[in-house]
């Protein structure tokens, strides 16, 4: 019997089976597109960083030169001067004008009164004045015209005398307000 | 190619990916919020310092073109003390107002270390209740600061036919310590007008 003619239970050569499924390459696919996808943000993120840490250099450099750019002698010598200018400004916004307050306190002396004498402390804020009237009604009235004055805040009064040549004659402590009294209006 | 094999290479893929995302990914990206707001800080700062710097440009321009107007700065409060120039002065004040310059005192009222240093000035004179009063209205109108901080005026007993007064005046004139005025500024001022920067 030929062997040919025999009987072949066993295939000669390995053959696979090429059966298809649908979706058998998904997981596959899948992999690839996340590789992918972590690739690429991976990239830009890395450029991304490169350009931010350019712009940071740029910034710094940008920053060196106008740090050379400044004088600094110059900017000394302006906050000195501007230092120097509220000294002043300050000096002049609190300047005493006695005349301001002689000329008040004139204003509001009353005939039949005289002062024997003035004298002024601005650090107490306080006016002294020795005076004569000649009698109660005029002293009354004198002290009545000084507390009209907005300035004047308080007024105290010594012992009242009479002098040998018929006189009343007493001294007032006048406490004033300094900005209404010796200072210029603003 | 086996379907194992495929799911083998698409794991090592997705791992590989996972390995990306958390060795590269979220470090970058940390990264890069932080540069952002150091960007934004900085980029903030230079262009305050672009204003500052300039400001100063133009303050100093202003500064150079008033330079004689602010030279007048000086004559209010001297940088020295200058007696004689306050001995002149306030002779100049009391022949001018016709008032008879009696007393003089002149002596150091500062406190140390002040920038605004004071001469303390107490003068007595003689003169009518008119000269007496164009003599402080000349005080007050002086150039160089001239504050009185008490006055006396008082009947002269000696010349009551004549009308004379007595007159007494305290006072300080000023001078301005540019040394002191430097010290004077704290340490986070003189970090700002740049004398500790570098």
């Amino acid at each position: 019997m030929n062997v040919k003619e025999k009987l072949q239970l066993l295939p000669g050569t390995k053959k696979r089976l090429g059966i298809r499924v649908p979706g058998q390459n998904r997981f596959l696919y899948l992999g690839s597109m996340i590789f992918g996808a972590a690739l690429v943000t991976t990239l830009a993120l890395g450029q991304y960083r490169d350009s931010l840490q350019s712009n940071i250099k740029k910034i710094d450099d940008q920053l060196v030169s106008l740090e050379q750019r400044r004088d600094k002698r110059a900017e000394q010598d302006l906050k000195l001067f501007k230092d120097r200018i509220e000294l002043t400004s300050r000096l002049l916004s609190d300047h005493i004008y006695w005349t301001k307050a002689i000329s008040v306190i004139v204003n509001l002396l009353q005939t039949d009164v005289r002062f024997k004498a003035f004298s002024g402390d601005a650090s107490t804020a306080k006016i002294n004045i020795v005076l004569q009237a000649t009698n109660y009604t005029v002293l009354a009235k004198q002290l009545a015209a000084f507390l009209t004055e907005d300035g004047i805040l308080d007024i105290s009064i010594s012992k009242i005398t009479t002098s040998s040549s018929g006189f009343l004659e007493t001294s007032l402590e006048i406490q004033f307000d300094k900005s209404k009294i010796i200072r210029k209006i603003k | 190619m086996a379907l194992s094999i495929k799911n083998l290479i698409a794991s090592v893929l997705i791992a590989i990916s996972g390995f990306l995302f958390w060795t590269e990914v979220l470090p970058t990206y940390g990264q890069t919020s932080n540069l952002k707001t150091y960007i934004t800080n900085r980029s903030e700062l230079l262009s305050a310092r672009t204003v500052i710097v300039k400001k100063i440009e133009d303050l100093n321009r202003k500064r150079s073109d008033r330079y004689i107007e602010l030279q007048r700065l000086a004559l209010i409060t001297p940088e020295s003390k200058n007696l004689p120039e306050i001995i002149s002065m306030i002779e100049a004040m009391f022949s001018r107002t016709g008032n008879m310059l009696g007393d003089f005192t002149i002596g150091d009222a500062s406190s140390p270390g002040k920038a605004l240093r004071r001469v303390f000035l107490e003068i007595s004179s003689k003169g009518s209740y008119r000269s007496s009063l164009n003599l402080l209205a000349d005080i007050e109108k002086n150039i160089r600061i001239f504050d009185i901080n008490s006055i006396t005026i008082t009947e002269d007993p000696q010349s009551q036919d004549t009308g004379l007064l007595n007159f007494q005046i305290r006072g300080d004139v000023y001078w301005l310590d540019q040394n002191a005025l430097v010290l004077e500024q704290s340490p986070a001022e003189r970090i700002r007008s740049g004398e500790e920067l570098n």
